[in-house]
């Protein structure tokens, strides 16, 4: 299978005088359609890790390459765009933007874009909407949600701009058991459906036992990386 | 195998009293012997387990209640395993499932095996806290320790108490073993830990020190 | 850009009290502005018109108060040229006499003193011995309309007149002591044949008199007769001192008014990037530019500036049209004639809507700098 994303000797030092390192020369690659986690102790690097993946952190050296691109070189406006049309991001606290109801977060990364909302894009948003079980929540402002269904437009989100990657900082570290396995089950099945890639960072057993493969990170290092099969 | 095939059918109806009858007439008959039962009837009916993962219609409650049958029917074979012992070791052995390790069906098989080739044996068994091994192992005064690893999110503990138990008693034979490894031996193997799949494994392996 | 503006007009709008609180309060700078500018335009025009409304603004006379010969004076910035021919004269009437100001004019005296405005009965002389008096000379000669009277020279030179017409000049010296005829009257009388005794010329804008007259000491026929050429900023220094200062101070408060307005609009959005830090995170994080970031806070800032200075000028003209109303002489005129300058008006809007934009460059040049991780790090 090809690769989606990789890391090439990827280091990461923080701060201007007392220079911290925080990533030492991980190499890493992650194949399309693959579900993954990366686990780690708070301070281990690994959130680190997720935004230098992520492009919105760049690393003090290495390659990231993604879809075959080496963003080293790219701008932030390309950055921006690279972003906007590969990755989602899907965060603890939700991070939906409260001014607006589920539908108009969900279609916030077309708007970025620059696409028109016509009837196409709706119909996706309205698939998307179906999906992750909000129709009756869509018109709900961000702030009139429980934490699942914030969770859940979240990842509606994500997946608006066909992202070819997922990338997941403790999407369940907010949520009851029942809800985490339900978002779970979700993210398990967009993986399937859409062979979208997931990389989800997690400290819940229940979550990470059930990728395919687990990467360990420990003070800046890959400590083990395994898989399931 | 027609003993297997009549176990299977038994075993997925859930009909706890004929497993049971059938392994205890297979043993007492000596149609069978305990790694027999172990390697070609109980693992072989646990393998075809599903999970949630592959298999949607997957019970859990059914998996506990299948878990409970293989259970009793290892508890029942302890006769037969003394029986079936070649000679006695003047040593010891403990198995063990790291801290998070719920599985410990595999890890009671391998404590008969290491019974059977003479080590005097400690079943810890499932979820056992990495900090209480060093204890455990100076305490025990053992000799060899087998860690059981299933789920493979759990391989991360092993890892960490392989590498305590390897700096603080690097004599002591450390064997692991379990559904967790089959895709990632080397994480174990990189820090001297033997691999084992079954009983023939468990003799090569331990075979010089028997 | 079209996100941005949809952007910020819905982070305005979820915080709705703090918007209407930033819009009240460019509002009420705007309408300050707006009140104090146009009062104090409309206390000094009343002012200037009251005092040199009408009376001549250039004068040009002989020194040695001798008449010389009348010569056209023309152009675009004079209103009223009006060509006089003066002297003292007793008045003599059935029942009194005084001594009197004979004062002949040429058509555009009726203009510049206005006194069409300020007859009180009759008309304006129009042929020769036609004469219009003050009002208090009449009550003082006990003579009404169509009355004769005989004035007299110094010279003995002697005429009667018909009384067309009696006149308030609002000022009693005046009012006691003018008679007005046509310039062809007092010429006769005085007999100066075709001379006059001074030009007396209202301008369009006052404050140009003494750039004009300077232009008029120029003409030929001022040098050529040693004619002496007077405005009336040379003889009110004070008043003009007293207005400047006053319209030194208005700028200052309308200045500080909006110092105030500008930091005001500042602090409050520069909070309310803090406040939308972690919706810029996000929007950063889904791929949104720098630059359109920005725009959301440069667009929150022009949305409170024009709600802010519609707001403030509905208040300002309120606040006008209510003083204008309630504050009243006691004829019922009112005690201020504010003058409505639309143009005042909307450049003090235009004002707020720039300060505003202003005032929300720091915050967006903060926005522009705004990291995704530190939003998502901090929580």
């Amino acid at each position: 299978m090809d690769n989606i994303l990789e890391l090439k000797n990827i280091t990461k030092f923080y701060g201007d005088k007392i220079k911290t390192q925080v990533l030492f020369g991980l190499d890493l690659s992650f194949e399309r359609g693959s579900f993954n986690s990366i686990i780690g102790q708070s301070g281990s690097g690994k959130s680190t890790l997720l935004n230098i993946l992520g492009t919105l952190d760049r690393p003090t050296d290495g390659d990231i390459i993604i879809n075959g691109k080496n963003t080293k070189t790219l701008n932030a406006n390309a950055l921006s765009q690279l972003r906007n049309e590969n990755l989602g991001f899907i965060f603890q606290f939700h991070y939906l933007l409260p001014e607006f109801t589920a539908l108009e977060n969900i279609l916030m990364p077309v708007r970025i874009l620059g696409k028109k909302i016509d009837k196409e894009v709706m119909a996706r948003a309205e698939e998307l909407i179906e999906l992750v079980g909000l129709s009756k929540v869509k018109n709900n402002l961000a702030t009139q949600m429980s934490g699942g269904q914030q969770q859940r437009t979240a990842i509606a989100r994500a997946l608006m701009n066909q992202a070819s990657i997922i990338l997941a900082d403790e999407p369940t570290g907010n949520l009851d058991s029942d809800t985490t396995e339900q978002i779970y089950d979700l993210m398990r099945m967009i993986n399937k459906k859409y062979q979208t890639t997931f990389i989800i960072i997690t400290h819940d057993q229940s979550v990470a036992e059930k990728t395919d493969r687990i990467i360990e990170i420990k003070d800046g290092r890959i400590l083990m990386d395994v898989r399931k099969k | 195998m027609p003993l297997f095939e009549e176990f299977n059918r038994a075993f997925q109806a859930l009909d706890q009293e004929h497993c049971i009858q059938l392994t205890y007439d297979a043993l007492s008959n000596e149609i069978i012997s305990v790694e027999d039962l172990y390697e070609n009837v109980l693992r072989k009916a646990l393998s075809v387990l599903t999970d949630k993962e592959t298999d949607p219609t997957h019970k859990i409650w059914r998996e506990h209640v299948q878990s409970s049958i293989v259970r009793t029917i290892i508890e029942m074979t302890y006769p037969f395993v003394i029986k079936q012992r070649i000679e006695i070791l003047n040593k010891k052995a403990a198995v063990v499932c790291p801290d998070g390790e719920q599985h410990e069906l595999g890890a009671r098989m391998v404590s008969d095996y290491l019974r059977m080739l003479g080590y005097e044996t400690y079943f810890v068994g499932r979820d056992t806290p990495r900090l209480e091994f060093l204890d455990m192992i100076k305490t025990l005064n053992l000799d060899v320790v087998a860690i059981s690893v299933t789920n493979y999110y759990n391989l991360s503990k092993a890892l960490q108490t392989v590498v305590d138990v390897k700096e603080h008693f690097p004599e002591v034979t450390l064997v692991a073993g379990g559904r967790g490894l089959d895709a990632n031996a080397e994480v174990l193997v990189k820090h001297d830990v033997l691999i084992t799949h079954d009983l023939n494994d468990l003799k090569r392996i331990l075979g010089g020190n028997a | 850009m079209k996100l941005a503006y949809s952007i910020a007009k819905r982070f305005l709008g979820y915080n709705k009290g703090q918007t209407i609180l930033i819009a009240v309060g460019i509002a009420i700078g705007v309408s300050v502005q707006i009140f104090i500018g146009l009062l104090i335009t409309g206390l000094q025009d009343s002012l200037i018109d009251k005092t040199v409304g009408s009376t001549p603004h250039i004068t040009i006379t002989q020194e040695d108060e001798t008449s010389f010969e009348e010569f056209m004076i023309d152009g675009g910035s004079f209103t009223a040229v009006a060509y006089q021919a003066e002297g003292p004269a007793f008045a003599l009437s059935e029942n009194d006499d005084a001594s009197v100001l004979l004062r002949g004019l040429s058509a555009d005296g009726d203009k510049l003193y206005k006194l069409s405005e300020k007859l009180i009965e009759g008309r304006m002389p129009s042929a020769m011995n036609e004469v219009i008096l003050g009002s208090g000379l009449s009550e003082k000669l006990d003579v009404s309309l169509n009355d004769e009277l005989t004035l007299r020279t110094i010279t003995n030179q002697s005429v009667v007149v018909n009384i067309v017409g009696i006149v308030d000049l609002k000022v009693d010296a005046i009012n006691n002591s003018w008679v007005l005829a046509t310039l062809a009257t007092a010429q006769s009388l005085f007999e100066l044949k075709d001379e006059i005794t001074s030009i007396a010329i209202q301008v369009e804008d006052v404050f140009e008199a003494d750039v004009l007259a300077e232009g008029i000491m120029t003409f030929e026929r001022v040098n050529e007769q040693n004619l002496s050429v007077v405005n009336w900023k040379d003889q009110n220094e004070d008043l003009l001192s007293g207005l400047n200062g006053q319209s030194i101070s208005s700028l200052m408060i309308q200045v500080f008014v909006l110092v105030s307005v500008v930091l005001g609009i500042a602090s409050v959005l520069a909070i309310t990037v803090l406040q939308k830090s972690k919706q810029i995170g996000i929007l950063k994080a889904m791929g949104i530019t720098d630059k359109t970031a920005s725009w959301i806070f440069l667009f929150q800032g022009l949305l409170l500036g024009f709600w802010g200075a519609i707001l403030g000028v509905l208040f300002g003209v309120g606040l006008l049209l209510s003083f204008t109303t309630f504050a009243r002489n006691p004829d019922g005129s009112a005690l201020i004639p504010i003058a409505f300058d639309p143009v005042f008006i909307a450049f003090s809007g235009s004002i707020a809507i720039f300060s505003a934009l202003l005032a929300s460059f720091i915050p967006a040049q903060r926005s522009k700098k705004l990291s995704p991780i530190e939003v998502i790090r901090n929580g």
